[in-house]
């Protein structure tokens, strides 16, 4: 048995630990009551006191299972830390194959009257809370716990599935003096982990029991034991701008990489990413409803009039027949949850069904086109290097036209036939082909704008600017004001009152429905004119420049993922009302640089007439974390210059 | 019931209106016809609902997704869930592994056996049609039914009908608001109740409004007795008090120890009032808001032993705790249920039965009388706030009950003191010290943040509500209480600002933001009277220290405005090259009718437009 490390570490060995904390469960010290703040992060509400997990394996007449054994013990600091004292235990319970969760225990320690005063769960009130179809909770608040309170409490999990042994987050919302994973492993079970957040750990020790001797039929051998620490692991607090909370938190996931039979067969379980492939085309949920998929066509498809489209209509036009005529049902798989029938008769299916329908269709009508396997954002990241299925789970389409790549998608009508939504970019695709081992890139360069343009005029009595605007929203900008408002006139027209704005009215909209064109909004309305003293006072973009900067900490240590490139263009025309002439326009401005643009300038400044257009954009969907500084400081820059203004004078 | 800040705010700062109207105006979903037949036999109600509802476009596929909640002591049985085309022909029925069952999860409650069952209705070619039809039976129940005729208020409505059949000689309460009484037959010793209505006409939502029961239809109607953990009535409050006095019999069972410790703490104490602060400070320091509801369906109270094991309990559970607490030392308080919380639907005093989701404490003290909320940390005792103030509540006595008023906040009691002092300099950063002394509503808020959030929690707060700037750095910030029970708290905070000064040409200037204040409807649109329910009431004091910079070539006005819905003055005073401007608002509280809408909206219009902008010369 070996503990694959796939991981470059250096094996420093630490003391345990070497603090005022015990990590005995039921000693709680003095200190641990009296505390009153945590040194090393003053603001917390909380902080973990250890966290120690521990996963062996057991076996019985039906075979193995994983034990997993947790024990924690948190200081309540202040109010907002008592939520600590609530505890949710998620467990996996499917059909007759379940997990059970036992041996829970929790206890609360408080100073009362110069007295420790202990408080221990009465598990009349552990309560059993069904989540979904899979998922359950046992959840119980811990008695007696108020600021100043030390928490603990232990439970003990046993699981059927040995594919993935529990995950360890190291690092949560409050900080924690020492967290630990042991694991106890078997010749019979090999895994591999993955390190996130950190690229090593305080403590990691391995090392065989020399204790009692295991037997198994007439195999003998000895647990290898392995042990990683993490101390003075700080709080997650920052989630802005991030594609998954848990590829940023320290933590480490397990996966099964092969089994050895007592019988001296050896199955791989981590294998190749071409026999990963291979594996999902003989799934009959996927490969199966492929070629079903690619027969089915002629059904739906008329044939001889497909044939007479060039490629690149083939595929607009098949793309948008499965997006008006099949819904997405929410469920990201990449597995077809319906046959081809269900889903043909339901009309609706998850991501599996719909995307590798489409393949099925494009193929149908002789595109070159095979589903890509992806990590939606929120699953996480996806290492190439580890070939893991269980990393994926979700489709997209890659179709070849003339050598050129288009990634596709049919789950989502209100996104361009071009391209996919936002939720799948993230990480590279597997393309699923027999032996497929490439990878596509899934981010796109193309910048997502939305561009104004602003005609300005007075009103007769000078106290208010009457003004028209044409904005135009390309890509996922149209997708996502499209999503937010549904191309509701009503909605749109309060959004503009909220945001405002007087007297709107003459609201168009064009190209709901045609994604592959920009979504506009028309509309004229009224905004207050800002007169002092004899001066007029105009922001020539009106109130569309961004005014708050959304970068807000001071530092960050994460990478910013915006998810993709965006831009934003003005264009300003300001009729100068008679009798008056500019006393001031503001000053071009032009920067330019791999992270970003800025384009600031005065077309032309006529005594009639001011034309200044404002360009700016984002070029990256992700930066590091060494450039927020710059990215922060730009973007005040943006608010200061695009909401300059002009001034007019009485002539 | 205790509401959840975390929640809240971030349904607040996330929401998107979202009606049912597409762009052309034509609604993108209707309910069809909705049934309603509700039937007391043997004891047992059953209620039997069938809805068809048309999905005319995308957009309107919300409303194919259908969640049913029952509870354990309820059965529920889908009969029929079908989509169809427009003429009624089947495209698809529903099987049984459509259906997902779990737990429902309320955000501010641990844990509760109800189950939510749901199913999705979705089809892709529109227009089509969903037809459901569901069936709830319960052997106990305080109530029949409570109806209205709509799906969602902006779901226009073809065709609503309600039928209730009781056995003769079983007596019932009706309730009917904007719809007419039921047509009452009698047949085959039993009595129907019918209602029906056609082209309903929806309620609109608008600011500062009336509450929903009071805008929309509504057929309510509760048994004259019932049976539910014991026989009760609802004939009376009177009646209706002795039932309430049943569930909550034999909830003051303190342990000795406990009593002794009471004892104890009251010994050397002297007064009534002193008395209520000790235990009321002991109750706040000893114990939290935890909510679980098993079996008894949430009217009936854990009892106080369970709240002196575990330290917690939801607001029934701390009253009766802290009722018996107070019994111990000798001071007797009265149990009160009340609806509070935003959007509370008022009481409709002919009905005696449960229309309340918190309870308190009332306790008299000669002539005053005082109200503990038992859910509040770190309040003064008879704090009630925004929460519970001016609603009408069930005081519950030995033997009977009553409704009872509880007072409105007073404008001092809300008042918000803002004090800013900036530092402005023309080549440097500017920056702002920060000290809001908070009442009322914000008090609230700040409280919750003080309780329930963490650090960055707090500050994605604070950030959209008190730091309102377009970009800054935040320095510090600390809520303080300076006393632990005082009714206002103090928020400081240091800022460094970018951007705050723009440029006005050759000048500087910077904006003083308007009052926040809502945008009302037009005049000629509003359709409901205004009702304010507490007093909005704000004093702002902002000191200018310029470096550098001198009063440049544009200074706001002084202002006042006074009309009776409340009044707004400003002044601006120079002083040794600073700026010093008072700002005061008030708004009262109170209910307006349509034929003053425009006069009120014209106050209100007058101070959102005022623009307060200062230009500075640099030197």
């Amino acid at each position: 048995m070996k503990l694959l490390l796939l991981c470059i570490l250096s094996l420093n060995f630490f003391p345990l630990f070497a603090q005022q904390f015990s990590q005995e469960y039921g000693k709680v010290p003095l200190g641990e009551l009296t505390l009153q703040k945590y040194d090393k992060d003053t603001a917390a509400e909380a902080v973990i006191l250890y966290d120690m997990g521990k996963s062996y394996f057991t076996h019985d007449d039906n075979g193995f299972s994983v034990i997993f054994e947790r024990k924690t013990k948190v200081k309540i600091l202040k109010s907002a830390g008592i939520e600590n004292a609530q505890v949710n235990i998620p467990y996996y319970f499917e059909g007759n194959i379940f997990e059970k969760v036992y041996d829970v225990e929790a206890t609360s320690y408080n100073i009362e009257n110069g007295l420790i005063k202990r408080v221990v769960l009465d598990n009349k009130t552990i309560y059993d809370e069904k989540k979904n179809d899979y998922w359950r909770f046992k959840k119980f608040a811990i008695p007696n716990v108020r600021p100043g309170t030390v928490i603990e409490y232990k439970y003990s999990i046993q699981s059927p599935y040995l594919f993935n042994l529990r995950d360890w987050d190291f690092q949560s919302k409050i900080p924690c003096v020492y967290s630990e994973y042991t694991t106890l492993m078997i010749p019979f079970y090999e895994y591999i982990y993955i390190m996130k957040g950190k690229d090593k750990f305080d403590v990691f020790e391995n090392k065989t029991d020399n204790g009692i001797e295991n037997n198994f039929g007439t195999i003998k051998y000895n647990d290898v034991i392995y042990k990683f620490g993490m101390k003075d692991v700080p709080a997650f607090r920052d989630e802005s701008f991030m594609a998954s909370i848990d590829d940023n938190l320290i933590g480490m996931d397990f996966q099964l990489a092969n089994i050895h039979h007592p019988n001296g067969a050896n199955i791989e379980v981590m294998s190749t990413w071409p026999k990963v492939c291979n594996d999902m085309l003989k799934e009959s949920s996927v490969g199966k409803f492929l070629t079903q998929a690619e027969k089915s066509a002629p059904e739906v498809m008329n044939m001889a009039e497909i044939n007479t489209k060039t490629p690149l209509e083939r595929m607009e036009y098949i793309v948008n027949l499965v997006k008006n005529n099949f819904s997405w049902n929410g469920y990201f798989s990449k597995y077809a949850s319906n046959s081809l029938k269900e889903f043909l008769k339901d009309k609706k299916g998850n991501s599996a069904n719909i995307n590798l329908y489409l393949t099925g269709l494009l193929r149908a009508a002789g595109l070159k086109a095979d589903p890509v396997l992806i990590s939606t954002r929120d699953n996480g990241m996806v290492y190439p290097s580890y070939p893991f299925l269980s990393f994926l789970n979700s489709f997209v389409v890659l179709v070849n036209i003339d050598g050129k790549n288009y990634l596709t998608d049919a789950t989502e009508p209100l996104c361009p036939f071009d391209m996919i939504p936002p939720v799948c970019i993230n990480s590279g695709g597997l393309i699923l082909k027999k032996d497929g081992q490439d990878w596509v890139k899934l981010a796109t360069s193309n910048i997502s704008r939305v561009d104004e343009a602003i005609k300005i005029h007075f009103s007769p009595e000078l106290d208010s600017l009457n003004f028209t605007l044409s904005a135009s929203y390309s890509n996922y900008e149209a997708m996502e004001i499209k999503d937010s408002y549904k191309d509701d006139n009503k909605a749109i027209h309060e959004y503009l009152l909220q945001k405002g704005y007087a007297n709107v009215d003459s609201l168009e909209t064009s190209n709901f429905k045609d994604s592959n064109k920009n979504y506009l909004i028309k509309y004229h309305a009224k905004a207050a004119a800002e007169m002092m003293g004899d001066k007029i006072y105009i922001s020539p973009f009106l109130i569309e420049p961004p005014a708050t900067n959304p970068l807000k900490q001071a530092s960050r240590t994460y990478k910013i993922d915006f998810n993709f490139p965006f831009g934003r263009g003005f264009s300003a025309t300001i009729d100068i009302p008679s009798g008056y002439k500019a006393d001031f326009i503001p000053q071009p401005y032009s920067l330019n640089n791999n992270l970003m643009t800025i384009d600031y300038k005065i077309v032309s400044s006529a005594e009639d007439k001011i034309i200044i257009t404002g360009y700016y954009a984002f070029k990256n969907a992700v930066y590091e974390p060494t450039d927020y500084k710059v990215l922060k400081m730009f973007y005040n820059d943006i608010i200061k210059k695009f909401n300059e203004k002009v001034v007019l004078v009485k002539k | 019931m205790k509401s959840n800040l975390k929640f809240l705010l971030l349904l607040i700062l996330i929401y998107h209106p979202n009606s049912s109207f597409s762009a052309t105006g034509i609604p993108n979903c209707e309910l069809i016809s909705t049934v309603t037949r509700c039937t007391v036999s043997h004891s047992k109600l059953t209620k039997n609902i069938t809805r068809l509802v048309e999905i005319k476009d995308r957009t309107g596929a919300r409303h194919a997704a259908l969640y049913f909640r029952y509870s354990k002591r309820q059965k529920l049985d889908i009969l029929l869930t079908q989509i169809e085309d427009t003429l009624g022909h089947v495209i698809r029925v529903l099987k049984r592994s459509d259906f997902k069952d779990r737990n429902a999860f309320d955000e501010s409650t641990l844990f509760v056996d109800d189950f939510i069952r749901s199913c999705d209705l979705n089809y892709n070619i529109y227009p089509y049609r969903i037809r459901y039809q569901y069936e709830s039976s319960q052997d106990e129940f305080t109530q029949l039914v409570d109806w209205d005729p709509y799906l969602d208020w902006d779901v226009p409505t073809r065709y609503a009908r309600l039928e209730v059949i009781v056995p003769r000689d079983y007596p019932v309460k009706i309730y009917c608001h904007l719809v007419g009484e039921p047509v009452k037959r009698e047949m085959d010793g039993n009595v129907s109740y019918t209602v029906e209505v056609t082209q309903v006409k929806l309620p609109v939502q608008e600011i500062y409004n009336l509450t929903s029961s009071e805008l929309g239809m509504r057929v309510w109607m509760i048994p004259a007795k019932f049976d539910w953990d014991g026989p009760g009535s609802s004939e009376s409050w009177e009646e209706y008090g002795k039932w309430i006095n049943h569930l909550n019999q034999g909830t003051d069972d303190l342990p000795e120890t406990e009593k002794a410790l009471v004892l104890n703490m009251v010994k050397k104490k002297v007064g009534k009032l002193d008395i209520i602060d000790t235990l009321y400070r002991y109750l706040q320091d000893r114990t939290r808001y935890i909510a679980v509801y098993v079996g008894v369906g949430g009217l009936k109270p854990y009892p106080a032993s369970y709240v002196c094991t575990n330290k917690y309990g939801d607001c029934k559970a701390l009253a009766v705790y802290m009722q018996a607490l107070l019994k111990v030392a000798g001071i007797t308080s009265f149990y009160t249920l009340v609806q509070a919380g935003d959007g509370a639907e008022g009481i409709i005093p002919e009905m005696p039965t449960n229309q309340f989701n918190h309870a308190i404490l009332t306790i008299p003290l000669g002539k005053d009388t005082m109200f503990l909320d038992c859910t509040r940390k770190n309040v003064p005792a008879g704090y009630f706030g925004t929460f519970t103030q001016g609603r009408e509540a069930c005081l519950v006595v030995p033997g009977a009950a009553r409704l009872i008023k509880i007072p409105f906040l007073k404008s001092s009691e809300v008042l918000e003191e803002h004090h800013h002092t900036y530092t402005l300099a023309a080549f440097a950063p500017c920056k702002v010290e920060i000290e809001n002394k908070l009442r009322g509503n914000a008090f609230d808020l700040l409280k919750g943040i003080q309780e329930q959030l963490n650090q960055s929690e707090s500050e994605f707060i604070l950030r959209e509500r008190y730091f309102n700037f377009p970009s800054f750095d935040l320095n510090h910030w600390e809520i303080k209480q300076t006393q632990k029970d005082s009714a206002f708290l103090i928020l400081n905070a240091s800022l460094q600002l970018a951007n705050y000064l723009k440029g006005y040409g050759e000048e500087l200037g910077f904006q003083i933001n308007p009052i926040y204040l809502p945008n009302f409807e037009n005049p000629g649109k509003r359709v409901s009277p205004v009702r304010l329910e507490y007093p909005v009431n704000i004093a702002d004091d902002y000191v200018y220290q310029l470096t550098g910079l001198r009063k440049g070539s544009y200074t706001p006005e002084d202002k006042e405005i006074i009309s009776k819905f409340g009044r707004y003055s400003q002044k601006i005073t120079f002083e040794g090259g600073n700026i010093l401007f008072h700002r005061e608002f008030e708004l009262y509280r109170g209910e307006y009718s349509l034929e003053d809408y425009a006069e009120f909206y014209d106050f209100i219009k007058k101070i959102k437009s005022l623009k307060i902008s200062f230009l500075l010369t640099k030197f």
